[in-house]
C-alpha cells in the first residue's frame, strides 16, 4: 500500500515519516482495525499474536497483508532511529556544517552513534551502509534547513555523504 | 506475563492452533490461559482483507514515547511479524504442492522455484525462511515415510 502526498505531524525529513492514515479509506475502502498487537510495560516486550481475522485468510493473501505490516513497522523504526540520532547530535552538540570539510566530524558522529547503540544494545535496521546514507541525508536536510540557504529537497553536502 | 516470540521446536506448551511443524508456528502466549486483553494494546494497525493489504499508522500514545522505546517495540513487533510471515510462506508452499498431482523435483529445485515465485510477487525470501521451508519439507517426508512403514507392517 502506498499513501503518497500525505505527511504526518511527526515528519522529520524527506523519506523520514511514519505511515499516515489520511486517505486510508480511499486507498483501502474496507479497512478495519487489525488486533493482536500488545505491549507489556512490565517486561518492556511487544508481541503480535495473530487472530482468526488474519489466520483465516489464504496463505497467499496473508503474505501480502504481512508484507504491508513489515513495511510499515520498518518505516516507524527508521523514523525513530533518525529521531534518536538527532537527539544524539543535540546531546553531543555536534554540528554538521554544509561543507566537504565536515567529513571527519560526520564520521566521528556516526561512529559515536554506532558505539552508543551497541552499548545500549539498540538493534539497528538494515545494513550499516544503508543506515549511514539515511542518517547522512537527514543531517544534510537539517543542516540546510537550519542554514536557510538551500531549498528543501535540493540539499547537498553534509559531511562524507558521497 | 510471559511472551514467546520464538517458536521453539517441540515445545508443546507454546504451540498455537496454527502449528505446522517444529519451528513453524505463529507467536503465542507462553501461558495461553492468560488473557491477552489484559495487556496494553497497540493501536493503529489497519487491514483490508479484500485487498490483502495492511498498514501501521502509529497514534499519539505511541509516538509520544521516546525514540528508543519506539525502536524496541518496533523491533519486537518485527520479530513477531516475520515469524507470522514465514509461517504463511511455509503454508503457501504446502498449498501449492498439494495442488500438484506429482512433483519429482528435488528439494533444492523446489526451494529455488518457490524463491523465484515469491520474488516475482515482490515478497521477501530470507535465509531464515529457507531454513524453515527445508525443515518443514523434511518433517513432511519423515511423516510420510513413517505412515508408509506403518502400512507395510
Amino acid at each position: 500500500m502506498t499513501i503518497r502526498d500525505a505527511q504526518s505531524q511527526w515528519k522529520i525529513g524527506p523519506g523520514v515519516d511514519v505511515p499516515v492514515p489520511e486517505n486510508l479509506t480511499a486507498v483501502l475502502p474496507s479497512a478495519a482495525p487489525l488486533r493482536g498487537f500488545y505491549f507489556d510495560s512490565g517486561l518492556g516486550d511487544a508481541i503480535f499474536i495473530p487472530d482468526a481475522t488474519l489466520m483465516e485468510l489464504t496463505p497467499r493473501k496473508r503474505l501480502g497483508v504481512i508484507d504491508g505490516l513489515l513495511a510499515s513497522i520498518e518505516q516507524v523504526r527508521l523514523h525513530a532511529l533518525v529521531e534518536l540520532f538527532r537527539d544524539f547530535l543535540d546531546h553531543l552538540a555536534v554540528k554538521i556544517p554544509i561543507s566537504t570539510d565536515a567529513d571527519a566530524e560526520f564520521d566521528f558522529a556516526i561512529r559515536a552513534f554506532l558505539a552508543y547503540c551497541a552499548d545500549e544494545k539498540i538493534s539497528l535496521p538494515g545494513e550499516a551502509g544503508d543506515m549511514k546514507a539515511i542518517l547522512c541525508l537527514h543531517v544534510s536536510f537539517n543542516a540546510a534547513s537550519d542554514a536557510g540557504n538551500l531549498p528543501r529537497g535540493r540539499q547537498k553536502g553534509g559531511g562524507n555523504c558521497g | 506475563m510471559e511472551m514467546q516470540n520464538s517458536n521453539g521446536a517441540g515445545d508443546a506448551e507454546s504451540q498455537s492452533l496454527y502449528w505446522l511443524s517444529p519451528g513453524v508456528d505463529v507467536p503465542v502466549l507462553e501461558d495461553e490461559a492468560e488473557d491477552p486483553r489484559t495487556y496494553e494494546t497497540i493501536y493503529g494497525f489497519m487491514v483490508d482483507v479484500g485487498a490483502g493489504e495492511a498498514v501501521f499508522s502509529p497514534q499519539g500514545e505511541f509516538m509520544d514515547q521516546s525514540p528508543i522505546w519506539r525502536m524496541d517495540v518496533a523491533s519486537d513487533l518485527l520479530a513477531s511479524i516475520i515469524q507470522v510471515y514465514e509461517h504463511a510462506a511455509v503454508e503457501y508452499l504446502r498449498e501449492l504442492q498439494s495442488q500438484k498431482k506429482a512433483d519429482d523435483a528435488s528439494m533444492d529445485a523446489s526451494v529455488d522455484r518457490y524463491k523465484e515465485l515469491l520474488k516475482e510477487a515482490g515478497l521477501p525470501f530470507s535465509d531464515s525462511l529457507e531454513r524453515k521451508i527445508r525443515s518443514d519439507q523434511r518433517y513432511i517426508e519423515d511423516a510420510l515415510e513413517g505412515a508408509l512403514s506403518n502400512d507395510n507392517t
